[in-house]
């Protein structure tokens, strides 16, 4: 335990030392803009109606009567353009939880991706810069020096989510909202992807190179939705290969983020928690797999 | 209990390169044991397999074939890893790490306590001469540094066993002379210790044995002692000599060379009287003499390893 906890403690200070805190400023930029709207137009939402204001003169040539007609219809046109207005504002509000759930989503993802580098990362770097030596001289398993470095991730990893959150709950206060008690819920989901998807590019990176781990981790993150569609064919190759590939690839995160500020939102918690559980397993089976695979394995220093 | 620490037997261990994945022996059965309390050199040149056979005993590397043996047990285990102290060629160590953080990293991996370090660490730093750097991140440190704060670490948790990989590469001469002055310490505190070197005078000063490679194989095997030893052979360097005299001295002596009318006489020590004797009743001036060596380290290298 001492020995695992020796490792996390270097590896998370080799995580900061590589200063990967400079991901969150890009995730802070990709959801800065994604958000960006709501933020610019707090108190007043785009007034489109702005754009039916004005008034067009009548084509010359026309009758007192067909001018009178045409400015009844200007005015009315204009009443219907400030009504759409109005809904389009009103509804612009209304989504805008929705949209920072969305960004908590995003925020999440970009989390999970950084995760991936990491775990593809992290013993590579260990090798490339030879220093794994000299701790595999010492008695370490490896399988503790493995979980040592998964484990840094994690802590990583709650710091980007713990940041994310901390960013929307700012700007919920600033914009009058507020996430229910789903939000924790939402998190331990998007916490396991990170667990599972950090556990996968740490497994592949005990067999390749990091950008071969980080490549194919990021393919198993996006091809859950392909692997259901696969399995739905009903031509009997894509359904078999379907079919297989739903024992390889996990089922993968799902955001439900937008449920924690919109109760009217369906959500199927018994699919939920068994997606949960698949992920947990899947993480563990990758680790274990990662850890056998890197016991048995030479480490050769070019 | 073994007396061998190390126990090698017919070590083979190949690579695949190129294209075609072809084999490429990188050591071939090897065979080889150091005995408990001695300290044995591993010469040879470089590509010769020696960093392969150190990583094979540690673990790192699986043989093709062959045993290797650590205190009489299969090597691997991390019980047995806590008894060997192991120094790299070139050390690599965390930027981010200071000297002393370094050390309590290494030594804490190696199952020390916490207040053992807090002993031993300032002690090693002192004994590498590296307490003025105890404070400086790793990677400020120059090469001779990095490689003594690289023998600090093989040291920390008193190993029975010292696996040091060119211990001396990188060090001025004031460095290498405090390395080997370290090895020859930890030799007398009882410890073991294997090294692979290139720098034969090294070896001659410090160790007990010296195993040669070649090509992955054993060229040659011998204790150091032997390369010290002089002989029952006298050789004589005579001026003014000529084959009149030649024949006066008979078969008192034979001639080493010949140079001009400078000759170099070998004779043994019974003969040397008399040989001395017929040579100041001749008109020859006598340069000196001195005991015949039976050969160096460096001969012995060049003779068995060296391309010549």
């Amino acid at each position: 335990m001492e020995q695992i906890l020796l490792v996390f403690k270097n590896a998370f200070r080799g995580i900061l030392f590589a200063r990967s805190m400079y991901l969150w400023i890009i995730a802070i930029l990709i959801v800065g803009l994604q958000l960006a709207p709501q933020i610019i137009f707090r108190d007043n939402a785009p007034n489109i109606a702005a754009f039916g204001q004005r008034q067009r003169p009548a084509p010359p040539g026309m009758t007192e009567e067909q001018q009178k007609q045409y400015q009844q219809i200007q005015e009315l046109q204009r009443k219907q353009f400030e009504l759409q207005a109005q809904q389009v504002q009103e509804q612009f509000k209304r989504n805008r939880p929705r949209a920072f759930a969305n960004g908590l989503s995003t925020w999440t993802t970009l989390s999970i991706f950084f995760g991936i580098l990491l775990g593809a990362n992290v013993l590579a770097t260990e090798v490339s810069a030879k220093t794994i030596i000299t701790v595999l001289a010492r008695p370490i398993s490896r399988w503790e020096l493995l979980l040592g470095k998964w484990l840094a991730i994690q802590l990583f990893g709650v710091m980007s989510l713990a940041v994310g959150v901390a960013i929307q709950f700012a700007a919920g206060q600033y914009l009058g909202f507020h996430f229910s008690s789903l939000l924790w819920l939402a998190l331990l989901h998007a916490m396991v992807a990170i667990m599972l998807y950090s556990a996968i590019a740490l497994a592949l990176a005990t067999i390749g190179g990091w950008m071969v781990a980080a490549g194919i981790s990021f393919v198993m993150y996006f091809i859950p939705d392909f692997v259901t569609f696969l399995k739905g064919e009903t031509i009997p190759w894509r359904h078999v290969l379907g079919v297989g590939l739903n024992w390889i690839v996990p089922p993968g995160f799902k955001s439900i983020f937008v449920n924690s500020v919109d109760a009217t939102m369906a959500l199927d918690r018994s699919a939920l928690s068994k997606t949960l559980l698949e992920n947990a397993l899947y993480c563990a089976i990758f680790f274990v797999l990662g850890c056998i695979v890197f016991s048995r394995r030479e480490v050769r220093l070019g | 209990m073994s007396e061998f620490v190390i126990q090698i037997e017919n070590l083979t261990k190949t690579y695949r390169t190129g294209l075609r994945r072809s084999h490429v022996f990188a050591v071939r059965n090897l065979s080889l044991s150091v005995k408990k309390g001695s300290i044995v050199a591993f010469v040879g040149p470089n590509g010769a397999g020696k960093t392969t056979t150190i990583h094979s005993l540690l673990g790192f590397l699986k043989p093709d074939k062959g045993s290797i043996k650590l205190f009489g047990q299969p090597t691997g285990s991390a019980s047995l890893r806590r008894r060997v102290g192991y120094q790299c060629e070139i050390f690599h160590t965390y930027p981010f790490y200071t000297g002393t953080q370094a050390l309590t990293y290494y030594g804490r991996l190696a199952g020390v306590s916490k207040d053992v370090l807090s002993r031993s660490v300032p002690l090693q730093l002192e004994r590498m001469g590296l307490t003025a750097a105890a404070n400086r991140k790793a990677s400020g440190f120059s090469k001779g540094m990095t490689q003594r704060l690289g023998l600090a670490q093989a040291l920390l948790h008193e190993p029975e066993l010292l696996i040091l990989d060119e211990p001396t590469s990188g060090l001025d001469p004031e460095g290498r002379r405090l390395v080997l002055e370290i090895i020859r310490e930890e030799k007398a505190k009882g410890k073991t210790i294997f090294l692979s070197s290139h720098i034969l005078a090294d070896v001659e000063r410090t160790c007990d044995e010296v195993v040669m490679v070649r090509q992955g194989e054993v060229a040659f095997a011998d204790q150091v002692s032997s390369f010290s030893n002089v002989s029952e052979e006298w050789e004589i360097e005579v001026s003014g000599f000529s084959t009149a005299i030649r024949d006066v001295l008979g078969s008192r002596c034979s001639v080493v060379s010949e140079s001009g009318d400078t000759a170099v006489l070998m004779c043994t020590s019974e003969d040397k009287r008399e040989l001395l004797k017929a040579l100041l009743s001749q008109p020859v001036d006598i340069g000196g003499m001195k005991r015949r060596r039976t050969g160096s380290l460096e001969d012995a290298y060049m003779k068995h390893v060296g391309r010549a």
